[in-house]
């Protein structure tokens, strides 16, 4: 008897080690293998009980208008293909059902809203899996004061830095002409500091 | 502990009998098995410790400190996950006759896990949805319940196993999530039968196998009352069986939940809204019968007759009908429905006769019984069925006024002549 609660201990063990192990190796592989694009975003603060602070993203460019088809449904998994713009930033340049076998950068999404008005075609609404950039407490606040910022000033470009492979995305950064939230959050708070 | 055996203890390992590592083992059980309030308190407390402890845990990874490198961060994110898988080992080993500390130690490592899964996913902006990470958590915490043999780990197990069926509506392998615990279940039944811990479990089983139920509506709502109503009936027969005969009122879940959920979904239908809807929305068996809730609907109605064909076999046919419709009327209700293709007064007038019957029972046997709460039951419901009847008639305040005053009197009234009745045959008996 206690031969099989200590092999199933060790299993347990093992399998409870190998969930968040694989997690961290299939994230790895796509910051490391993947190819990085920067998606255009527009933010909001909510606070997630089990993960702490983050701040949304909203993506510029998260409807697609398709050739009719009534078969789509809200909630339903999705591969959105990407390619560079000419402006440099990530363009999602199809929508497929299916896996793609014809390119490496693709990523899995769901589709949010599948409007069938129109009688010639049907419109996505994508949700994005890379929508939080989570924070430190004390910081998110005002990296959301400074992406809301920036989202207001015209000149100022705010985007996601996003690690692509085979259907995987990794948020690895936001930034904002260039320069990462988090740095910018410092800066901002060291000036804060410096007035005091 | 036994002295004599304590005394005897140094004795056998000086004649090389036992070895010091079984006189340890010697000493723990008896530690163990002694039940003293002290031990229980301390059950109790280790309990409530582990959760505030893993609760804690979760709330302080969850502040993120973003000036780590990505490396400390997930050394930080295993630490409490293996730290508790260590403790559990410990108890395992060297602990395996004490409740508290195997109580204690599933609890943290449950939470653990969790927040083991939420700082991997916020370092690595995973963000996820919750029904996922709930789900995931879930299944990697179901093999605590057998290797610490925690009954707290099974309660925290059933209670996430329903979060997660509400989150993610209409999942069908809940039942098959549910199945995960019901070995611990019956084990404690059958070894444990008066521990509070399977008292919380008669609870927790039933309300959350009744999100599973209501989970699997889906195109068809108005099947979901029939699927509901049938498993009200199998737990109102369970609350009726051999097992809970002894058992007290707060402890018998099943009949509880059973005989309001009956009256309540009774009550709800017998309103024109939900017959007319039904009329108007003109279904026919052939749709409904490639949808997730008839299924859903047709297990638990079979389910029902044979739990009702053995309250009709443990009593008789008579007695089933005159003192437990509640475990029956699912049939009649059925028929109902199945009228309901046809017009709506009838289902109408059978739903409202069903109630009459219901209470009608409930407060005879009351009177025969001299049982509050079954004479009560029934005249609340017959109450609630004449003010909802009086709701749907246009007539004025002041008749509508008279008869609430009637009711109310009449409540009263029988009460107060079951407990004079009560009282006197008391006496005689003193006497």
């Amino acid at each position: 008897m206690k031969k099989i609660v200590i092999i199933g201990f060790v299993l347990m063990v093992i399998i409870q080690l190998y969930v968040p192990v694989g997690m961290i190796q299939s994230a790895e592989k796509v910051i490391a293998k993947g190819k990085v694009f920067k998606f255009e975003t527009e933010p909001v603060d909510p606070y997630d009980p089990f993960r702490g602070k983050y701040i949304t993203l909203r993506f510029k460019e998260d409807r697609f208008t398709m050739d009719k088809d009534s078969t789509w449904q809200s909630g339903q998994k999705v591969y959105a293909l990407v390619e560079e713009g000419p402006s440099g930033f990530a363009l999602v340049i199809d929508l497929r059902k299916e896996t793609p076998s014809d390119t490496d950068d693709y990523f899995q999404a769901e589709v949010k809203y599948a409007n069938q008005y129109k009688s010639d075609s049907t419109v996505l609404t994508i949700q994005f899996p890379f929508d939080a950039l989570y924070l430190e407490e004390s910081k998110a606040p005002k990296a959301e004061e400074l992406y809301r910022e920036s989202l207001r000033d015209d000149d100022k470009l705010t985007y996601a830095m996003v690690s692509i492979l085979k259907g995987d995305a990794i948020l690895t950064d936001v930034e904002i002409d260039g320069e990462s939230i988090v740095d910018l959050v410092r800066k901002a708070n060291q000036a804060e500091s410096n007035v005091d | 502990m036994n002295k004599h055996i304590k005394k005897a203890l140094p004795e056998l390992i000086e004649a090389e009998i036992i070895t010091p590592a079984t006189a340890d083992k010697i000493v723990d059980f008896y530690e163990a098995k002694a039940s003293d309030p002290q031990r229980r308190l301390l059950i109790v407390f280790g309990i409530l410790g582990s959760i505030l402890v893993g609760t804690g845990i979760i709330l302080i990874l969850a502040h993120n400190w973003d000036n780590l490198s990505r490396l400390s961060k997930t050394i930080l994110a295993f630490s409490p996950l293996i730290i508790s898988q260590a403790l559990c080992g410990y108890t395992i080993f060297k602990k395996t006759y004490s409740v508290a500390w195997r109580e204690s130690t599933a609890i943290l490592l449950f939470f653990a896990i969790g927040a083991c899964m939420a700082l991997v996913s916020q370092v690595y902006n995973i963000s996820g949805s919750l029904d996922s990470f709930v789900l995931t958590w879930t299944i990697l915490a179901l093999p605590i319940i057998y290797i610490m043999r925690s009954s707290m780990a099974s309660l925290l197990y059933l209670a996430f196993i329903s979060w997660y069926v509400v989150l993610d509506w209409n999942y069908g392998y809940y039942w098959l999530l549910l199945a995960g615990a019901l070995p611990h279940y019956f084990n404690l039944i059958k070894r444990d039968p008066a521990s509070n811990f399977l008292a919380f479990h008669h609870w927790l089983i039933p309300i959350s196998a009744i999100f599973g139920v209501a989970a699997a509506t889906d195109k068809h709502e108005s099947l979901i009352v029939l699927a509901l109503l049938s498993a009200f009936a199998v737990y109102y027969q369970i609350g009726r069986s051999k097992l809970f005969e002894s058992a007290k009122l707060r402890t018998n879940a099943y009949l509880i939940l059973g005989s309001l959920g009956t009256a309540l979904l009774l009550i709800i239908t017998s309103f024109d809204e939900f017959w007319s809807y039904l009329y108007e929305s003109k279904y026919t068996w052939t749709i409904m019968v490639n949808s997730k809730t008839f299924a859903t609907w047709i297990v638990a109605f079979l389910l029902a007759v044979v739990g009702g064909s053995r309250l009709v076999y443990r009593t008789n046919l008579k007695t089933v009908l005159s003192e437990y419709p509640k475990s029956v009327v699912f049939v009649l209700f059925s028929l109902a429905f199945l009228l309901a293709q046809s017009g709506d007064i009838l289902p109408i007038i059978i739903v409202n006769l069903l109630i009459v019957w219901v209470g009608m029972a409930s407060v005879i046997t009351g009177i025969k019984s001299g049982s509050f709460t079954k004479l009560n039951y029934g005249l609340v419901l017959l109450t609630i069925l004449i003010v909802c009847r009086f709701f749907d008639m246009d007539i004025s305040f002041v008749i509508k006024g008279l008869i609430y005053i009637a009711l109310g009197v009449t409540l009263f009234v029988v009460n107060y002549v079951i407990m004079k009745r009560k009282r006197s045959t008391a006496q005689l008996k003193h006497q």
